[in-house]
């Protein structure tokens, strides 16, 4: 029973990295129909940079800005001087996200090594606290709390406000929107702006649950794939749900049969795409 | 019409004049351009022809390198047999992707691709009892027949051109066949190619069947040129290095893959004594490709031909057809 609850608790904290993962490239890809290959990377650039912030200053909450600042500058300058040039040709922009994803990850090895690199926590933050069924450690039942409270917030500022109004507006037709005076250009930017900043908010917060290493940017790109995948390409709700059915298959996977965990990570993918290609919550195409 | 043929009949005086005229280490980087340009042939088949961007079709080339690996090695099967089983593996993997892909479009089948092909990756990773995992399998040899061993360097050149030519050849011929054209109506207007009755899901899933199978013989000449069978060509990078040939190359045109990887791998060659920051280049390359030449060196160079020869008609054929 113990490592019942012990594997339930590592997928929650695994669906609640995955959600942070996945929550902005599936928000920019409804918005934009852009899928930011580069999504990895920028998790990885995150990741290191907000690494050597707390190293240097010990604090976390500055790491974390760090980490997430880095991944939103570089997400700017490639949406402005990148894909703007060649905005409408979805491939032409994905397979230069590609190309960027690439020489960022290759940077990074240059810079910072094939070393893994891990979180470094203070102790109070590394500790178990008494969950009541087990002890688990602090700092991910932080990561749960703070995936949740981002999952309400991001939809809270989707249904309830203006901005939110606007950009499920533009998602739905943007020409139309941008006729009523909706500047859905700048909208993208922004949007696309946040998701960089979550993916490099990610990378810090993920570190203490997977070490920085080299090829890790392309487990987080495939993973968060898998996630908006099953979800719904666009859809809030269907990154949650499909953070939550990746993180539990992906730790009981790899608690009971190791050989094949990865592997059974796509499967509830690979059923979805049979039965509802669209994903459980996005609009057929 | 006869430039066509011009261009083909050089091509072939240099695959038959490079072993006699080359050293060793020149041959075995002809073969391995050779198997490459038929992974970028099965890329440009869907991507140039359907506007399918897939990062899988290095996947279906891993998938039959482990065949002939395992079915080799482990079991010690006859060539002939092992040959047939990997290449019928690696179709009836390309009809289940296809059954999985066909709905998709443009990002959607990048994305999906992208996710199949790494979870078979994953697959041969961790699968350690069947794929020997991150060591993988060695020991991949070609067998010798009456007195001649095909893993001599030359040897396999002949081997791996005749069929890589006549794949190009085959490919050339479907490309001008009502199949081809219905391939690329669909590309240009799906919804009037169904109003005409014609088989759209159907000629989709064909073309992807045909350049999954197109791969597995790209994975059969791969896995005995390497010897041994491991994750890494499964890998991303590899994906990504195919299609960054083919985009360089050009991909919408019969030989501009085959440009794209012979380019491609004497840039990497020079670069090499340079620096080491191999992806960095890869990443470089297709960002600059896409930016500044989006239909390929192919058309660069044809472009260029047709200015000299009759300069009217450059204006005409640049205009058409940008990126679907």
């Amino acid at each position: 029973m113990h490592t019942f609850y012990f594997l339930t608790l590592n997928g929650l904290t695994m669906a609640a990295l995955l959600f942070i993962m996945a929550s902005g490239l599936t928000l920019a890809f409804g918005l934009m129909r852009v899928v930011n290959l580069a999504h990895g990377a920028f998790y990885l650039l995150g990741g290191y940079v907000g690494v050597q912030v707390i190293r240097d200053t010990g604090s976390l909450t500055l790491g974390l800005l760090a980490g997430g600042a880095i991944a939103l500058l570089v997400g700017l300058l490639m949406e402005r001087f990148l894909l703007q040039r060649v905005r409408g040709l979805d491939l032409s922009e994905a397979l230069l996200t590609i190309a960027v994803g690439l020489i960022i990850a290759d940077a990074l090895l240059v810079v910072y090594g094939g070393q893994p690199v891990s979180l470094p926590l203070p102790r109070e933050l590394r500790a178990p606290v008494d969950l009541g069924v087990m002890m688990y450690p602090y700092f991910r039942v932080l990561i749960m709390v703070f995936a949740v409270l981002l999952g309400i917030a991001l939809w809270l500022v989707m249904t309830y406000t203006r901005l939110g109004a606007a950009i499920r507006a533009g998602v739905d037709d943007r020409e139309t929107a941008m006729s009523q005076g909706i500047n859905v250009p700048l909208l993208f930017g922004g949007v696309f702006a946040v998701a960089s900043f979550l993916a490099g908010v990610a990378g810090v917060v993920g570190t203490s649950y997977m070490s920085l290493t080299q090829g890790l940017d392309v487990r987080v790109l495939m993973l968060s794939l898998v996630v908006i995948i099953i979800g719904g390409m666009g859809s809030l709700k269907g990154a949650a749900v499909g953070a939550l059915i990746t993180g539990m298959v992906s730790s009981f996977a790899t608690g009971y049969l190791p050989q094949f965990a990865l592997f059974f990570l796509f499967l509830p993918m690979t059923l979805i795409l049979v039965f509802r290609p669209q994903g459980l919550f996005g609009r057929a195409a | 019409m006869k430039r066509e043929y011009l261009i083909i009949l050089a091509l072939l005086a240099v695959l038959v004049a490079w072993p006699l005229l080359m050293g060793n280490y020149a041959v075995s980087q002809a073969n391995r351009a050779m198997i490459y340009a038929l992974a970028a042939l099965s890329f440009s088949l869907l991507a140039g022809r359907l506007g399918w961007f897939s990062l899988c079709q290095t996947t279906f080339a891993g998938i039959s390198g482990y065949t002939v690996a395992i079915l080799g090695v482990r079991f010690g099967l006859p060539f002939p047999l092992v040959v047939t089983l990997a290449l019928l593996l690696t179709t009836l993997s390309a009809v289940i992707f296809g059954l999985l892909t066909v709905r998709s479009r443009k990002v959607g089948f990048l994305m999906l691709t992208l996710a199949l092909g790494q979870m078979v990756w994953a697959l041969s990773f961790q699968w350690v009892d069947v794929t020997g995992g991150y060591n993988g399998i060695a020991g991949v040899r070609m067998p010798v027949y009456g007195g001649i061993d095909f893993n001599a360097t030359r040897v396999f050149y002949v081997l791996v051109t005749t069929v890589t030519v006549a794949i190009f050849l085959a490919v050339w011929r479907l490309y001008r066949s009502p199949f081809g054209l219905l391939l690329l109506g669909i590309q240009e207007n799906e919804q009037r190619m169904r109003a005409l009755g014609h088989p759209v899901a159907l000629a989709r899933f064909s073309a992807f069947v045909l350049a999954g199978a197109i791969a597995g013989v790209a994975g059969v000449f791969l896995v005995y040129d390497m010897g041994i069978m491991s994750p890494s060509p499964l890998g991303l990078g590899h994906a990504v290095w195919v299609l960054t040939a083919a985009v360089l190359g050009g991909y919408r045109s019969l030989l501009g893959p085959a440009l794209g990887v012979a380019v491609l791998i004497t840039l990497e060659t020079l670069v090499a004594q340079y620096t080491d920051r191999h992806m960095m280049v890869i990443g470089l390359v297709l960002l600059l490709s896409i930016l500044l030449m989006p239909r390929g060196l192919a058309d660069v160079l044809e472009q260029r031909f047709k200015r000299k020869s009759k300069p009217q008609a450059s204006a005409t054929t640049t205009t058409q057809g940008e990126e679907p």
